[in-house]
């Protein structure tokens, strides 16, 4: 499903252009009602523009103007009354498609107690978008892209935006702020819009960007605008664009930024940013959001329901045992970096419209171009990284992804599944065997969500496949994780899955296998393990070394000890503190990697710390970083790449991970803060 | 100097990595200094606190170093294997051993006087130039393995 791209106007736009009165406006209001539209535009509330429901001309902010400085934002009277003289207030058009608040699934007690799970149901509304910016449009543009063109679509999101009529006003004048014209984005409306209003001395010259807009134009039946009007939406947008004062350069931007990530000027910001969040609630593209568990008081139903997240909280970058990005300067250049660099190869285009609005609405002032102005003026050296195996400069990005063929809305409902066996491995880690729904399919390496209604979901390795149910092995050390492991058999949870990329198995075919583990790392290395000592003619050679931190905590002991005598498999594991009950090795896993083969290829997988060892004692060893893979952890919420909680650098470890081959992630795996 | 018929000292050296880069007459030197030593499986090398006259180079098998923990069983930290250093501190003037070393599997060991090592190099300098940076490069891997004990890796493990 793809929603449709509203097509420019093919013929001149001169000759399609019309104009009309207030009173014709108020006919186009009216008819759009009639159609089934809800009327949204612009209207003064608690002092600011705010969109909002309009039932008619009168509703508009008429002879309002509004006052933008960085950290500022007043209404004041305009000489005139023009409709639309002010430039955009704190509500972006994405609180109507990428709503603060929306259901994502229900779950309830079907007849004999039998869970179930569906999608909330969602009735999407027809609303009309009355006075969308040129640099809003482009925002649209950009969430369009963000939720409906990767693998998933996000159904809510593209029912609204197809349910939408967009009606654009061209900006005759800019506002202190708007530096939409260096970013390619306005303030000429010129794609992306059902119509297109430009407001001169109380009339208003409209023009047609889709068939949709072409009909409702023909039933104004406005008259044809005169050719100086015409020309005046040109020239005004243009001398509009001539007078903003505020400009980004965007060139450059993601090779500037992501070159630059230890450039001063990062604690510089950071110690004037609050890490409130206003910027990313009132950024038009900003799209990140967290999940929250409902139930009601009896218990028999549950769900989960989205909200407007920020990569400024913590919450953003955490995961059982921390945060990824404890500093507020590390959020920041997430933010930054994020919006200006790491969007471009994720989405093909620059998160930032120019709209200014994180400029008003920083209660300190922080000013976006400014901070990109300081790092551009003075950019750190850059690292002569020829001949280090660590930490190359991000060049080349990695290209924009392409839109996928075909995308599948129903994978992102969990769907009951019942538990067969829960096996103690350790005293906190337990594998649930899990029968999954019909047609379940993974390969070694991804993982399912897991859920429970009213408790939460959470990501969770494919630890194997016993020939009727999927395996997860689950450590107990967060609300959902004890929950889960504390299933018997015959019990239900919620299942979507598998997502995530997979161990590359067939890049070690004829070479030595080396299989690093770290604790619960061997888990999603267990498949792995399997496959590759299923097939001896493929992998000859393969070397299991698991490094845990007491005998106790060794995973899979008695599937190990049955692996002895394997002619393909050398096991060798380790642990960090014995007792003296242990004749097996002591010390950390990375000691056992001093004789790394250089022919080898190597999946490693634990806690990052322990893999940062690894890694660097395998590259030490003179094995080229393409042939060493690693499996990453952050705060995967949906699975999908809409909630952007599990980025890492321009990377959605959910979409693009978690398997990723170590030189693409090599410049950010010696840092903290991402 | 070969009381159990094991090959010639010299010989047992030059396979050694860690002795690697001394030249003949260096070899022959040391050699002149060691003797290969067995302990079965479970037996006591050194204790914590030992005067600590010998240094080792694991030949066999596998030994464990540990602390006694009163009240409890000794904690074992790190366990040594072929060609690992073992009891380096000996090399050190007046050092006694910093922890309990135990067999874990049967292990054959070259001993080395730590008092003859340490006159040998002073003797000759480029020797002991070539022997510190081994035992420097042991002590260096140790330390920071020791530093990821320390931060206890798996412990806070999010996954």
């Amino acid at each position: 499903m793809e929603v449709e791209v509203k097509a420019e106007a093919k013929e001149d736009a001169r000759s399609t252009v019309r104009a009309i009165d207030r009173d014709g406006l108020e006919r186009l209001l009216g008819l759009l009602r009639e159609e089934g539209y809800r009327t949204i535009g612009p209207t003064v509330r608690d002092g600011a523009i705010v969109y909002d429901e309009i039932e008619s001309v009168r509703d508009l902010p008429a002879g309002w103007k509004d006052e933008q400085a960085p950290g500022r934002y007043r209404l004041v009277r305009r000489p005139d009354d023009a409709l639309f003289g002010h430039v955009v207030g704190p509500i972006s058009w994405k609180a109507f498609l990428f709503r603060p608040r929306e259901t994502l699934t229900a779950a309830a007690r079907g007849e004999g107690g039998a869970l179930e799970f569906r999608r909330a149901p969602f009735e999407p509304e027809r609303a009309a978008f009355i006075g969308v910016r040129s640099c809003d449009l482009a925002a649209i543009a950009v969430q369009d892209t963000v939720f409906t063109g990767g693998p998933y679509v996000e159904p809510r999101y593209a029912a609204l935006r197809r349910a939408a009529f967009i009606v654009a006003v061209n900006c005759l004048e800019s506002g202190a702020l708007c530096f939409c014209a260096s970013m390619g984005t306005g303030p000429r409306a010129r794609r992306g819009f059902d119509l297109a209003l430009t407001e001169i001395e109380g009339r208003f010259t409209v023009e047609a960007g889709s068939d949709a807009g072409r009909r409702l134009l023909e039933r104004l039946g406005a008259e044809e605008a005169r050719a100086e009007d015409a020309a005046r939406v040109e020239e005004g947008t243009a001398r509009c664009a001539a007078s903003m004062a505020k400009r980004m350069d965007p060139a450059g931007l993601p090779e500037l930024l992501l070159g630059n990530l230890d450039h001063p000027r990062w604690d510089e910001v950071a110690a004037r940013c609050l890490a409130c969040a206003n910027c990313t609630m009132v950024c038009p593209t900003c799209f990140c959001s967290t999940v929250e568990e409902t139930s009601d008081l009896t218990g028999s139903s549950a769900g989960r329901v989205r909200v407007w997240g920020s990569c400024f909280t913590e919450e953003h970058g955490k995961v059982h045992g921390g945060s990824y990005r404890p500093e507020i300067k590390d959020r920041y250049r997430q933010w930054l970096t994020h919006k200006l660099a790491s969007w471009v190869p994720q989405f093909g285009t620059s998160g930032c419209v120019g709209c200014g609005r994180c400029i008003a609405w920083c209660p300190v002032g922080i000013d976006i171009t400014e901070e990109v102005a300081a790092i551009r003026a003075s950019p750190g050296p850059v690292p002569d990284v020829q001949g280090l195996p660590l930490a190359p400069v991000p060049s080349p990005l990695p290209a924009p992804r392409a839109p996928a063929a075909s995308s599948v809305e129903e994978d992102l409902v969990p769907r009951p599944a019942a538990v067969t066996a829960a096996v103690r491995e350790t005293p906190d880690t337990v594998t649930l065997h899990v029968r999954p729904p019909q047609g379940f399919s993974f390969r070694p390496g991804q993982f399912n969500m897991l859920s429970l209604p009213g408790v939460g979901e959470v990501p969770i390795s494919i630890s194997g496949w016993d020939g009727t149910a999927v395996e997860h092995t689950i450590r107990a050390v967060g609300p959902v994780t004890r929950q889960l492991a504390a299933l018997r058999p015959g019990q239900e949870l919620g299942m979507r899955g598998p997502y995530g990329s997979s161990w590359p198995v067939d890049e070690a075919k004829g070479c030595p296998a080396w299989v690093v583990a770290g604790g619960l790392g061997l888990a999603p290395l267990r498949p792995l393990v399997r496959e590759l000592i299923g097939r001896p003619e493929d992998f000859p050679e393969v070397r299991l070394i698991g490094g845990s931190r007491t005998p106790g905590d060794i995973l899979f002991v008695r599937e190990i000890l049955g692996w002895i005598g394997r002619r393909n498999l050398q096991t060798h594991l380790t642990v960090d503190r014995a007792g003296p009950d242990w004749r097996g090795s002591i010390g950390v896993v990375t000691q056992l990697l001093d004789d790394a083969s250089i022919e080898g290829v190597y999946f490693v997988c634990g806690p990052e710390i322990m893999m940062r060892f690894a890694v660097r004692r395998i590259l030490e060893a003179g094995v080229p970083p393409q042939r060493v893979y690693v499996s990453m952890e952050r705060n995967m919420k949906c699975a999908a790449g809409f909630c952007g909680c599990c980025q890492y650098g321009p990377l959605f470890v959910c979409k693009d991970g978690p398997v990723f081959r170590y030189d693409s992630v090599a410049y950010l795996f010696e840092r903290s803060g991402f | 100097m070969n009381p159990n018929g094991d090959p010639d000292p010299a010989a047992v050296i030059r396979e050694l990595k860690v002795f690697q880069s001394l030249g003949g007459p260096q070899v022959e030197a040391l050699a002149g200094i060691c003797r290969e030593v067995r302990y079965p499986a479970g037996s006591v090398i050194f204790r914590e606190g030992d005067a600590g006259a010998d240094i080792y180079v694991v030949l066999e098998g596998r030994v464990a170093l540990g602390v006694a923990i009163p009240g409890g069983p000794d904690m074992r930290f790190l366990s040594l294997g072929p060609g690992d250093f073992l009891g380096w501190s000996a090399f050190l003037p007046r050092k006694p051993k910093m922890s309990n070393a135990r067999a874990t599997e049967p292990a054959r060991l070259l001993s080395i006087d730590g008092a003859k090592l340490r006159s040998l190099c002073d003797q000759d300098h480029d020797m002991g130039y070539r022997v510190v940076l081994e035992i420097l490069s042991a002590v260096s891997s140790r330390l920071q393995a020791t530093r990821l004990q320390l931060i206890d890796m798996y412990r806070a493990e999010p996954r």
